[in-house]
């Protein structure tokens, strides 16, 4: 056998993983190992990858270090250094600790993940050593727990094992881990047997090895001499060197020695059994039965009904988070508190595009800008420690900053980060409201997009706030209505609920709440005060809040939504007229308007009658634009109607007088405005911008209100026939295209 | 409360500061993504063509930079492996020389082994991983960080170090005119003879950035976004750092100063630049002396500023000295340069003005707010003070078609120009 003087020969730099179930007896291994390796003169470096950090006990002489992750919780980066986290222990053998987070709280396998590229910074490689041993938890081998098993780790792992059935399960797992990273190789040095002197072990164990085709390389017999070392804080090789256990040691680390690559190093595939295989070989167990279902027999009623976005209900790529719908719902709450329990990148869109909103209708004189809203947002800042331990503390002091400045009703949402580790917001929550007896806390726990897209995001936070109404309706107010699920209607929306307030003011009706636009939460609690709710549209979304309203409200909806148009609104006007008893002074207004509306389209249809449009849109509703056309003589070629990213279908007053196409492409877009030629073309999203060469102009996702809502759009149509087709601009682009 | 970006933004803004260089993020589609994709889109455009892509293509979703796993819940469990193969595959070919895949918050919990899939797609020649990328800290840390992870990825060559060649270290997308900055200072190195090899992070390319080592020394105008850069080409190739007492080179004083530095350092002839400078001054004066007589002349206005130490030590100096404008609310932002901050301290001391470090300007009501744009509007338009000025880049920043600069002697103009402006609406 070669005696190595580590002063003077070469360094080897061998990495070895050793992984196992949970108290199976890893530590104790690695650590003798370590020892053994030690006491013949090699340089060794052992990592403890295990929360509990125990792994390098017995050779620190029972003392636990602290540990890697523990340290950079606490010692600022400049500070940091090497010596403070590796300790020498028997044999000089370089220990090190990663740890973890307390139980219940945090991502452990991060932990692993920060703690390898720590030591990295700090220049502790395995350079510096001939062996380094990765001591691993390999109950779970999620991507941080596997991070040992990278390639540019470990280079050989073994696998200790029992003979009991659990034990050689999770190292099948190993395996099936190891299996996925074999672009490195054959790496699986062989199993460890660490016996329990259980009966029909030894050859459990056996046909397990064969199975998998890895060798027994020791068999560790059930001995008092490793609990009595234990007991004294050392490995059986400090404590017992002539002991058999000892023996058996030093062998094991002849076997490591033998991966050493002059020494043509014995390692194997990871070939990992099927769970039925499993049974049979080791259990010698053969049960082709599936399992039986539980059957359940709870009543529909009993199940809380779940509002899903399209995009979640047919796992579509999501697009947007619910992390941000949310937000956009509850910033509307005009005294309450946000706190966004996330990164800070995750807050920045919505927070400034939110604010320079503000500000910039403000500045345009639609409404008094309101300061309040900087003061109203809480981050909690989760940085890669809040990952690893847990975000929780970080969410009371938030909270408690809310509280600090006043505020009797917070909101928290979540991202994905704290949903992913599993932060306990409702505990949190639980646990500050008992000290403010008048506070109110609403988690709102979307986890980013763990639950879904923006508007799975938006329903939810609709669904916390429906949560809030009061069901009292003594103060009913017999002529008010609601507005629900608003979007921002035109470029002001403020104006255009005006609009909205003055048509209903004019037949003697108050709004008595936007549920949810620049709404305080007590407007919001007496939503029952109102006798009609009149929704802002009629997509999907405000369906499924109509519903969850529905459960807690016994207001009517007016069925149609907030209208674009002249015919729209007379409709919608007399609907509401009709319901509040005022149809005589509907129909006034309305020829009132009417007269208005024939001016204005008198003024603009020289320039429009006889044109051609060729529409292209997603939205499933644009009757005010075929209303229009019909009102200034244009020709409507075709309506494309695209598919994204509703299947809600078409429908359309002009069916049959208009041709319309479903499941419209671009292919089709691009070929119908060369055939068709059109003088004019509409539409909605940006990669459909017509060529240079032909009229055109964007319909609005979110339309404005009221008679004259349309006509200002075709205002705008007939000064582009006014103006040059193509802009200057445009043909320098000849060039750069 | 107006958050800042973080050191994850820093990250990406690295990144992206290198003109052929292309992130792809490993994240959802969502705010994580948005916020980066817009300001790229703002502050650093590279779209050559009015085509977008369709909401359909996968990875881009309408967009052109920033191509995204779109990771959902199941991912989170899964494992990202299989979209990111797509992904890598779909941009490979498309000509950059440098791509990244970053992690965003989520994603780094999943602990997919990344490095795994480069090599399996042949592409761990060209692309680099960032498995975290400095959530929450403050930008410029992340930012400093991952240019020197870039730089170290690289695996530059020591080569020979040229005199008159020098690199210009700590400009960044999330400084108001950046792209002015550089100019005008390369613009005062070329009138000293000096050649600008690389500005890591401010829009050099990668073969420029393998260059940089021919520097004979790296010039730090804010070591805020470049102290361990700075440190990573001294101790791995040995060019000095070289900083300016007076910070950077904002306003006529501290430009004179930062040439003076510059020169000393290089052996160069600061003759050339100064008279530039001089005649911009002779100019400025002239314009000054135009309105000093009337109402609309700056001294005795009061100002708050906040931003980076090396930025606003100067400038405060300048403004205070210059034009006699009073500084009322200084707040110095995260990851200072020590050695700044003390000296603007002393400024302050020495000049009876100790109340105005971290005063809350809504407090102070200031005539001129020099900061975050949307903070500035903040104060406007609740009263609390008159005008504001910019001094960061943020998605919702204007659109600018002429190249204005904050440095130099041109950034000097601009400035003056900016507050002679202001100052004339002010009432007497």
């Amino acid at each position: 056998m070669k005696i190595y003087n580590s002063a003077m020969r070469e360094m080897i730099h061998i990495k070895i993983a050793i992984y196992g179930k949970g108290g199976i007896g890893k530590s104790t291994i690695s650590a003798n190992i370590s020892a053994a390796l030690a006491e013949k003169g090699y340089r060794v470096l052992q990592i403890g990858c295990d929360p509990k950090h125990d792994s390098t006990r017995l050779l620190l002489g029972g003392k636990i270090p602290e540990t890697v992750l523990q340290y950079i919780k606490t010692v600022l980066p400049d500070d940091r250094k090497a010596e403070d986290i590796v300790y020498r222990g028997y044999g000089n053998v370089a220990c090190v600790e990663a740890g973890g987070p307390e139980p219940g709280v945090g991502c452990a396998g991060r932990g692993v993940i920060t703690t390898f590229e720590f030591l990295e910074s700090l220049g502790i490689q395995s350079s510096l050593f001939d062996f380094t041993l990765y001591d691993v938890l390999g109950d779970v081998v999620c991507g941080g727990f596997a991070v040992p098993i990278r390639s540019k780790y470990a280079e050989a792992i073994y696998i200790v094992t029992s003979g009991e059935y659990l034990s050689i399960y999770a190292a099948n797992n190993i395996l099936r881990g190891i299996q996925n990273f074999s672009d490195a190789g054959d790496r699986v040095a062989g199993i460890i047997y660490n016996a329990r002197s259980l009966m029909d072990e030894d050859d459990r164990v056996t046909r397990f090895a064969r199975a998998v085709h890895l060798p027994i390389i020791v068999r560790v017999p059930r001995s008092e001499l490793f609990a009595r070392a234990e007991k004294e804080g050392c490995t059986v090789i400090e404590r017992y060197p002539e002991s058999q256990e000892a023996v058996l040691f030093n062998a094991l680390v002849e076997h490591v020695e033998s991966i050493i690559p002059e020494n043509s190093g014995n390692l194997y595939p990871a070939l990992p059994l099927s769970d039925e295989d499993l049974e049979q070989i080791v259990l010698l167990r053969k049960d082709s039965k599936a399992a039986n279902k539980f059957l359940f027999q709870s009543k529909k009623d009993d199940i809380p009904e779940k509002y899903l976005s399209e995009s979640v209900r047919n796992k579509r790529p999501l697009m947007g988070c619910a992390f941000i719908g949310a937000m956009s719902v509850i910033s509307q709450i005009t005294d309450a508190a946000i706190v966004l329990h996330c990164p800070r990148g995750c807050s920045l869109m919505l927070t400034e595009r939110l604010l320079y909103i503000e500000q910039d209708s403000a500045i345009r004189g639609y409404h008094t800008y309101n300061r309040e809203m900087i003061g109203r947002y809480f981050v909690t800042d989760m940085a890669d420690e809040d990952f690893i331990f847990g975000g929780e503390k970080k969410l009371r002091v938030a909270l408690e900053s809310a509280i600090g400045k006043g505020f009797s009703t917070i909101f928290i949402i979540t991202s994905c980060p704290p949903g992913i580790i599993g932060d306990d917001i409702g505990k949190v929550s639980t646990d500050v409201s008992k000290c403010f007896p008048d506070l109110q806390i609403i988690p709102i726990k979307v986890d980013g997009n763990l639950t879904g897209d923006f508007d799975q995001g938006f329903m939810e936070a609709y669904r916390a706030v429906i949560g809030m109404i009061s069901p009292d309706t003594s103060l009913k107010i017999s002529r008010s209505v609601n507005i629900i699920a608003e979007r921002g209607h035109g470029m002001n929306p403020e104006k255009n609920i005006q609009v909205i307030q003055d048509l209903i003011g004019s037949l003697g009706i108050s709004l008595n709440c936007r549920f949810l636009t620049r709404s305080d939460v007590d407007s919001l609690r007496h939503y029952n005060d109102a006798k009609l709710s009149i929704p802002a549209n009629q997509d999907d979304t405000t369906k499924s809040i109509k519903k969850m309203l529905a459960v807690v409200s016994d207001i009517p909806f007016l069925d149609q939504p907030l209208p674009t148009g002249f015919y729209e609104t007379k409709e919608w006007f007399l609907a509401v007229a009709e319901i509040f008893g005022e149809d005589e002074k509907a129909h006034q207004i309305i020829e009132t308007e009417r007269e208005e509306y024939q001016k204005r389209i008198g003024r603009i249809r020289p320039f429009l009658k006889g044109k051609t449009i060729l529409i292209s849109t997603v939205l499933r509703k644009i009757d005010w634009i075929c209303d229009l056309a019909e009102d200034l003589g244009i020709k409507i070629l075709k309506i494309g109607v695209m598919n994204f990213p509703f299947p809600v279908p078409f429908t359309t007053r002009y069916e049959g007088r208009i041709p319309i196409v479903n499941n419209y492409t671009e292919d089709l877009y691009f070929d119908d405005i060369q055939s068709l030629k059109p003088d004019l073309i509409l539409y909605n999203l940006h990669f459909m911008l017509p060529p240079d060469q032909v009229r055109s102009a964007r319909i609005p996702m979110n339309p404005e209100i009221g008679f004259h809502a349309a006509i200002r759009q075709a205002e705008k149509w007939s000064i582009l026939m006014q103006i040059p087709v193509i802009d200057g601009w445009k043909k320098d682009g000849v060039e750069v295209e | 409360m107006i958050p800042d970006p973080d050191g994850y933004i820093g990250t990406l803004l690295a990144i992206e500061g290198v003109s052929d260089a292309r992130t792809i993020l490993n994240s959802p589609s969502a705010a994580c993504r948005a916020y980066p994709m817009h300001f790229m889109r703002l502050h650093n455009p590279r779209e050559t063509t009015r085509k977008r892509r369709s909401t359909d293509v996968q990875f881009f979703f309408g967009q052109s930079r920033m191509p995204c796993t779109y990771l959902d819940s199941d991912d989170y469990i899964f494992g990202s492996t299989q979209k990111l193969q797509k992904v890598l595959s779909m941009v490979a070919g498309d000509g950059d020389a440098l791509l990244a895949v970053v992690n965003s918050p989520g994603a780094s919990l999943i602990g997919d082994d990344l490095q795994r899939f480069l090599v399996e797609a042949h592409l761990d020649h060209i692309c680099m991983i960032f498995e975290s990328a400095a959530y929450s800290r403050p930008f410029p840390e992340g930012f400093d960080e991952a240019t020197v992870s870039i730089l170290r990825w690289l695996r530059l060559n020591r080569l020979p170090r040229l005199k008159k060649r020098v690199n210009l270290l700590g400009f960044s997308m999330i400084q108001k005119h950046w792209q002015g900055n550089i100019a005008e200072l390369r613009h005062l190195c070329d009138l000293m003879g000096l050649t600008v090899v690389a500005v890591p992070g401010g829009g050099s390319s990668v073969s420029e950035l393998r260059e940089s080592t021919t520097a004979s020394c790296n010039i730090v105008v804010f070591p805020e976004y470049s102290h361990k850069t700075a440190q990573f080409y001294k101790t791995e190739f040995g060019i000095p750092i070289v900083y300016s007492p007076d910070g950077a080179p904002v306003g006529f004083t501290a430009t004179e100063a930062w040439i003076q530095t510059v020169a000393s350092a290089t052996g160069c002839d600061p003759a050339p630049a100064l008279a530039e400078i001089k005649r911009l001054r002779t100019h400025a004066y002239r314009q000054i002396a135009l309105s000093h007589q009337d109402a609309g002349y700056p001294k005795g206005a009061t100002f708050a500023i906040r931003g980076d130490s090396s930025f606003i030590y100067p400038l405060s100096h300048w403004l205070f000295e210059y034009l006699g404008m009073i500084p009322v609310s200084v707040e110095i932002m995260p990851s200072a340069d020590p050695e700044t901050s003390r000296r603007f301290e002393n400024f302050l001391a020495a000049n009876n003005l100790p109340n105005a470090l971290n005063a809350d300007p809504a407090v102070v009501n200031p005539d001129f707010y020099f900061g975050v744009g949307l903070a500035g509007k903040d104060l406007e338009l609740s009263g609390k003070c008159r005008t504001s000025i910019e001094l960061f880049n943020r998605v919702t920043s204007d659109v600018h078609f002429t190249q204005m600069a904050y440095l130099g002697g041109q950034g000097a103009l601009w400035i003056l120009e900016l507050i002679f402006n202001a100052v004339k609406g002010f009432p007497e």
